[in-house]
């Protein structure tokens, strides 16, 4: 096989993210990197973020749509993309299939799409965004996917997905470096390490689904048999709750949209600077009530894993 | 001048033996026991035990496994990972333990270093230094297995462990760790040069070469070794033919 590799690129490459990334290309793969309008990106980022406190969904449009248009380009009509997204919870009906399901890349109806819970009509009429702004983050034509015969599988379908191995692999055979320090949030430094808000899209799990990443990282690798069960619940208790010091200055400026580089959108913001204590005022917007209380001034998790571990023992 | 000892280092991580790289991706090996009974059968100096997750989970457990290990393994047993207090030394030395090694603890409370060198002499008292380069010339020491940063300089921290009468030296390159590249000779060297006291090398090791390098170049008085070994991809006869040919001063079988 000569599979073209295409890269969505991080909002903020980490260091190691980006040596890890030069590695990829030079252990003998071509690749096209697709890096979008900052500024575009960073309003769509923000937006996400104010409306539905997700931090990454910008990124994911992207991500998924880039691959089948890449392959309508070359015409090249075999995809493969990594793991299915039921690995972190999506409904497991999605993984019936080794083919994406068709719906999440293509859509005749451009006027029923919002981007960051805004849409298109308002982001082009309020938000100073034109039509090629928003191309990256549009689905393949449906007509020409059909024409070129583009199909997206799953790789996880076809070869047992597990981390961990795979980090064996790319250190082998790629130079793959792992991240210099324990990412925060969790206790793992191999995995999804090359982006500055990483972080935080781990932190708005935890906020919305009362979950974060050292849940995410540990369910896995119990599920891998890499872990027992008794240290993912002490990992978890450990450091699902924690903030993400190390880069939330960065993060924060980078989410926020400021009149000199955003002037029509800026106008359309309560507070465009993004702070430290506006993000945490937002936080609470989403949490849940059936999985938080509010009790001596804080707030906390109404059911934990170790928590349940206690039930049951007594 | 004393012998160069070759150390087999078992990581352990509850009921097994794990390996990673940089300290990271643990994979589960097997019974620590039937490792470290044939490292010593094949004629090890030394063993050093390794709870690498104790202070991640905030727990000690391997008194049982060294319990279970001194019944047939008969050569020195350093033992590490989640030891807080001289209390917990005690219990480790009792379990059948001749040494134990600190490092997130000692961090925590230099005078740790103090207390247990104090109490049980210095010879029993191994500063454990997880180390990663940050520029040329210059470490961090990091604790957790490798996934926190203390801020404190590698070399510093040495010195100002040794004074406070850590008897020995247990480094492990981080960057080196797993990766079978070699061992960080410039670190290893750079402690060796700081500090009087002996400094086991540790992470990195590939190839016999590596381990003649690291003692020539690195001045290491004891050469700690686990992917080579755990993966059966060398036997430590091999290894210590291999330094007998390079006329490196270790043991004769």
């Amino acid at each position: 096989m000569h599979p073209l590799t295409v890269t969505w690129a991080p909002h903020i490459y980490t260091e190691w993210g980006w040596r890890n990334f030069q590695k990829w290309i030079h252990a003998g793969h071509d690749n096209y990197l697709m890096t979008p309008n900052g500024r575009v990106h960073r309003l769509l980022t923000r937006l996400a973020v104010e409306n539905l406190f997700h931090p990454f969904q910008a990124f994911m449009l992207g991500q998924k749509s880039l691959a089948p248009k890449m392959a309508i380009q070359f015409k090249i009509p075999l995809v493969f993309y990594g793991e299915s997204e039921s690995e972190y919870g999506n409904p497991v009906a999605d993984s019936s299939t080794a083919k994406r399901d068709w719906s999440y890349f293509t859509s005749g109806d451009s006027d029923k799409i919002h981007l960051g819970g805004v849409s298109i009509s308002n982001l082009k009429n309020h938000f100073g965004l034109e039509e090629q702004d928003l191309i990256p983050y549009l689905p393949a034509n449906p007509v020409e996917i059909e024409k070129t015969g583009v199909e997206v599988h799953y790789l996880g379908y076809y070869l047992k997905w597990h981390p961990q191995s795979c980090y064996y692999y790319s250190v082998e055979h790629g130079d793959f470096e792992a991240s210099p320090e324990r990412t925060p949030g969790t206790y793992s430094k191999y995995n999804s390490i090359d982006d500055r808000i990483d972080d935080f899209h781990y932190y708005t799990t935890r906020v919305k689904f009362g979950i974060g990443r050292a849940t995410y990282d540990a369910a896995q690798e119990i599920r891998s048999g890499d872990i027992t069960r008794e240290e993912g619940v002490a990992l978890a208790k450990r450091f699902d709750h924690e903030f993400p010091e190390r880069f939330s200055e960065e993060i924060f400026q980078y989410l926020s949209i400021n009149p000199k580089e955003f002037p029509e959108a800026s106008k359309m913001f309560e507070q465009p600077t993004m702070t430290r204590d506006y993000f945490m005022q937002l936080a609470d917007q989403f949490r849940s009530p059936h999985l938080w209380k509010y009790d001596d001034g804080k707030w906390t998790l109404r059911h934990t894993v170790w928590h349940k571990e206690s039930v049951a023992h007594t | 001048m004393s012998n160069i000892r070759l150390i087999p280092r078992l990581d352990i991580k509850g009921p097994n033996l794990v390996k990673g790289i940089h300290l990271e991706g643990l994979r589960v090996m097997g019974d620590p026991q039937e490792f470290a009974v044939g490292y010593y059968e094949d004629g090890a100096d030394e063993l050093i035990y390794m709870d690498i997750v104790a202070s991640l989970y905030g727990r000690n457990n391997l008194t049982d496994i060294v319990k279970r290990t001194v019944q047939n393994v008969f050569i020195p047993l350093t033992v590490g990972g989640g030891i807080r207090s001289t209390h917990d030394v005690e219990q480790i030395l009792r379990s059948g333990a001749d040494k134990v090694a600190i490092n997130t603890a000692a961090i925590n409370n230099p005078d740790l270093i103090h207390q247990v060198s104090q109490r049980f002499g210095s010879q029993c008292m191994v500063l454990s230094i997880e180390a990663k380069q940050q520029s040329p010339g210059q470490w961090e020491a990091y604790t957790d297995n490798g996934r926190e940063r203390t801020g404190k300089d590698v070399l510093e921290w040495a010195r100002e462990g040794v004074e406070l009468g850590a008897g020995e030296i247990l480094l492990t390159s981080i960057d080196r760790e797993g990766t079978r590249k070699g061992f960080d000779i410039e670190l290893v060297k750079a402690v060796s040069e700081s500090v009087p006291v002996p400094v086991i090398a540790s992470g990195g090791m590939g190839q016999s070469q590596d381990m003649v390098d690291v003692v020539q170049s690195g001045k290491a008085d004891a050469v700690a070794m686990a992917d080579v070994l755990h993966y059966r991809r060398m036997k430590i006869q091999d290894i210590r033919q291999a330094a007998l040919d390079s006329h490196l001063h270790v043991r004769k079988p």
